[in-house]
């Protein structure tokens, strides 16, 4: 048996990468304490801004609100029904459960409501891959939701931000580098956006849920089965496995090295979409082109010679 | 003891005693990849733990997409 490196008293949890084991009391307080040093570092949010934060209904996304409101932080929470059959119903089950016993508002919307289909119907309609018409989707409603707001903040974790980058970079994928950072300042409308668990690992933030008694919804998105970031999950968790450390290394490193890719950021001009004014790089925005795409294939020719007429 | 592994939608009885980290072990699994929770106390079990045979353990993944 362990004991807790604070209290002394029986450990319950034990952290191999810090090689730290702690009991539930002392592991939460340490949790919470490193994600407001993570938050002041890289001065994401004070306590007057307004927070919006993206809630799947998965752990990373219901821990960081909850902490968040522990900490005293102003925030809302932003769910979106992706219609995706029984996967999005129990995480809209989780939502709601969640609002009610933590009483903190989350706004919910329905991508069924926007487009008159799910997001699995919608790919399969217009042929393009699921994942990238969901993140289409998911940022323009979550940016549109976001207009009152001061900041925006998401649950990407330790892990997630590590296998972005392992794949930016077996790719170089230059832009890309140049936009990973735990802090994005607004631009262009688009509000300042934040990652609070840049630096908790999935293991910390899934032991965090857990000890707060967060129900969250443990099964995956059913398109997400095979996706690379699970396989490169895995292959750093066996790196780290020999080499402790890693992970964190990795990313922290990355973070000192950034300003290399930041320079060589392509500047392309921006301008507001003539449809509903987002800004973009073309004339029409992803999603007012994907609104678009749904209407013609339903059959209405109208809106077919609009889009030729670009 | 019943051992249940939700995201494998699986559930089986294994014999004890045994430590958590030969449970895991004998799984498959690698320590951060999976909580072990003793679904009677509610608690969390170390690696060091021992389970004696007679408890309801839920392994949860950790890891997830998108
Ligand atoms: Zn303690
Ligand atoms: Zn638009």
């Amino acid at each position: 048996m362990k004991k807790c490196r604070i209290c002394g008293k029986p450990a319950e949890v034990f952290l191999i990468s810090r090689n730290l084991a702690l009991c539930r009391r002392d592991f939460v307080e340490n949790f919470e304490k490193r994600v407001e040093k993570t938050i002041n570092k890289f001065r994401m949010a004070d306590r007057g801004e307004k927070i919006l934060v993206a809630v799947s209904g998965g752990k990373d996304s219901l821990a960081l609100l909850h902490v968040l409101k522990k900490l005293g932080y102003r925030v809302t929470g932003y769910h979106i029904n992706l219609g995706i059959g029984q996967y999005s119903h129990e995480s809209l089950k989780k939502v709601l459960d969640f609002q009610k016993k933590e009483g903190i508002e989350i706004i919910i919307e329905n991508v069924k409501e926007e487009f008159g289909m799910g997001i699995g119907e919608i790919s399969k309609l217009l042929r393009q891959p699921t994942c990238s018409i969901c993140g289409t989707i998911k940022r323009y409603m979550f940016n549109r939701t976001a207009g009152s707001f001061d900041v925006i903040a998401t649950g990407h974790n330790l892990d997630d931000e590590a296998a972005t980058l392992m794949g930016n970079v077996l790719n170089w994928q230059i832009e890309y580098l140049a936009r990973q950072y735990p802090v994005l300042e607004s631009k262009n409308n688009l509000k300042k956006k934040i990652k609070p668990f840049v630096f908790m690992s999935e293991y910390e933030t899934a032991t965090y849920a857990f000890l707060e008694d967060i129900d969250y919804i443990v099964e995956e998105c059913p398109y997400a089965t095979g996706a690379k970031s699970i396989f490169y999950k895995g292959i750093l968790n066996r790196v780290e496995d020999r080499m402790r450390g890693t992970k964190i290394h990795f990313l922290s490193g990355f973070f000192k090295q950034r300003g290399r890719f930041v320079s060589q950021e392509k500047r392309t001009e921006l301008k507001p979409c003539i449809k509903c004014g987002y800004m973009t790089t073309s004339n029409i925005c992803q999603f007012c082109r994907i609104k678009e795409k749904i209407n013609n294939k339903k059959g209405g020719n109208h809106e077919r010679n609009f889009l030729q007429n670009q | 003891m019943k051992v249940i592994v939700k995201h494998e939608k699986k559930e089986f009885e294994m014999h004890g005693p045994k430590t958590v980290m030969e449970l895991l072990k004998e799984l498959n699994f690698k320590i951060e990849e999976v909580l072990v929770i003793d679904r009677n106390s509610g608690k969390l079990l170390p690696y060091w733990e021992k389970l004696s045979g007679t408890e309801t353990i839920e392994i949860r993944k950790v890891i997830s997409g998108g």
